[in-house]
């Protein structure tokens, strides 16, 4: 394929999201419906002039980011704690694993009435929720890592007497790298989803992104929501885009041996 | 020289084949009766203590109700018909949704996957609105549609309208070509090629997308119902929360693992008996 059919391939994926604006603009600049409702895409950035609305939205931010770095910290902590329990010992995986399989079925958003209740909805009860949104894909994919080690690997450790702690840290470990990266990937995302929504479920005092989102909403200021949620859209993409490149960086070893 | 073993649960079988059936299974379904017992030890354990934590008052009934109050709550909830209602209309939204959502996906990633000039038009769009999951939108949605039936419709169909359309139409690209090729040998028509070949080889990723789209449906749903809402099985979580009444929580929350479990167990069910046909020998 040419450079000029991959340009204008692009060019026609643009039409669209460009139809789109266009139209959302007429329909909000001729009046076909209420600015309580919609406002102008251009206008989001009009709340930016206001210092107090601009000290809010950074401080938002960044309250966002430390709760979602706390929350991923313990909740990938943990998560790894009892991934590697259940992948090691099957007597733990047997006594543990249903157990765990069945609380997992509870979406974890469905948890949070009751984590308000235990932890209030402030800081605590915050980064409780977005550990947990966490946790659950760590354990998976660090126990499908342990236990998916091939086996001639483990016999190799076998053959050269490797102690358990040897076998753990040159075989075993490695080899469920893979893995675990993917899990962690997929943990980071959840914590920005968990810090998100717990953001938006449980409200309180303290500030955060999602905060400055739903007090927008009950000002019904269109254009403070449709400015946080953008914020948040491309805080989304970026770490995807982040962690893409990170896992790419993370596995290169493996490319390169096999 | 001697090999010592360690543990020898973890090298006795012989193929990793075997190894993962069994792992699969095991977790699925817990095999022999012994592995059973083992496996219902830990949750009772955690059921004595708790009951005896609140038997001994080591911590406030208001904080944690003891199991045998959530027992009872449970009855008196489905007992009153609590239960019944709310899960009802939730399901009844669910149902919406999920036919709404699921139809159009289905049609757009049909689209897309058979006409590259549908999937060039309406594909990069379509890959950047699925990196942002529907949470995040809820707010703006709540601007736009206010906080009715509306706004769950809205919410449901576009959180299994894009996994679903993404993963029927990689299914249908990911068809080996030379299959499309011996129908072009033996001279199939376009519409045989579409249903003898096409939509079978594409079903299991359509299924696969399917099953996540319902679970999204699922879980929005009772994220809508907690924010916005005055019935469903979601409001009545939120409801119990408002009133302290954590057994009315708890309940709720088993109700919610158990509908999202079964709901996704049936469409398992469902794949399970259309594909059928690929028997044992497939891939």
């Amino acid at each position: 394929m040419t450079a000029r059919t991959v340009w204008s391939e692009r060019w026609r994926g643009a039409v669209l999201p460009v139809f789109v604006l266009l139209l959302w603009s007429a329909a909000t600049c001729d009046g076909w419906v209420s600015t309580d409702v919609l406002v102008t895409p251009w206008r989001m950035l009009a709340p930016l002039g206001d210092a107090s609305i601009r000290s809010d939205l950074i401080a938002g931010i960044s309250a966002s980011a430390v709760r979602f770095s706390e929350g991923a910290l313990l909740g990938i902590t943990l998560g790894l704690g009892l991934g590697v329990a259940l992948g090691l010992s099957r007597p733990t995986d047997r006594a543990i694993g249903p157990s765990f399989h069945a609380v997992r079925q509870i979406a974890i958003f469905a948890w949070v009435p009751l984590l308000t209740a235990w932890f209030g909805n402030g800081d605590l009860g915050k980064v409780v929720f977005i550990a947990l949104g966490a946790f659950y894909p760590v354990v998976m994919g660090t126990y499908e890592g342990i236990r998916g080690v091939p086996l001639h690997l483990r016999e190799i450790g076998q053959l050269y007497c490797f102690g358990p702690w040897r076998l753990l840290r040159r075989i075993v470990l490695p080899a469920a790298v893979p893995a675990i990266v993917a899990a962690l990937q997929l943990a980071i995302i959840f914590s920005w989803l968990a810090t998100i929504g717990a953001e938006y479920l449980m409200g309180g005092a303290s500030r955060g992104i999602g905060t400055f989102v739903m007090g927008g909403r009950e000002q019904l200021r269109t254009d403070i929501v449709l400015l946080g949620v953008t914020v948040i859209a491309a805080s989304g993409f970026l770490l995807n885009t982040l962690l893409r490149a990170g896992s790419r960086r993370l596995l290169r070893w493996r490319d390169a041996t096999s | 020289m001697s090999i010592s073993i360690r543990d020898p649960a973890s090298t006795a079988p012989a193929k990793p084949s075997q190894a993962t059936e069994a792992r699969v299974s095991r977790i699925r379904f817990g095999g022999t009766i012994w592995r059973a017992s083992q496996s219902l030890m830990f949750p009772l354990l955690i059921v004595l203590v708790w009951s005896a934590a609140s038997a001994q008052g080591w911590v406030s009934p208001k904080i944690l109700p003891s199991p045998a109050t959530i027992a009872g709550t449970f009855w008196d909830l489905l007992a009153g018909g609590d239960i019944g209602t709310n899960l009802g209309i939730s399901l009844v939204r669910v149902a919406k949704g999920f036919v709404i959502g699921g139809s159009l996906g289905l049609a757009l990633g049909i689209a897309m996957g058979f006409s590259r000039t549908a999937e060039i038009w309406i594909g990069p769009l379509f890959r950047t609105i699925s990196q942002i999951p529907s949470l995040v939108w809820i707010p703006l949605l709540m601007q736009l549609f206010g906080i009715d039936e509306m706004l769950k419709l809205v919410i449901m169909v576009k959180a299994c309208l894009i996994p679903i359309a993404i993963t029927s139409s990689e299914g249908i690209r990911s068809i080996p070509r030379h299959y499309l090729e011996v129908a072009q040998v033996l001279g199939l028509s376009r519409r045989a090629r579409i249903v003898k070949i096409v939509l079978p080889g594409a079903l299991p990723s359509i299924f696969s997308g399917l099953r996540q789209g319902l679970s999204y449906v699922w879980v929005s749903l009772v994220i809508v119902e907690m924010m916005v809402s005055a019935e469903g099985i979601g409001y009545l979580m939120s409801w119990g929360r408002l009133l302290f009444q954590l057994d009315v929580v708890i309940v709720c929350m088993i109700l919610v693992g158990v509908i999202g479990f079964s709901l996704d167990f049936g469409l398992q069910r469902l794949e399970a008996r259309c594909l059928r046909w690929r028997g044992a020998g497939a891939p």
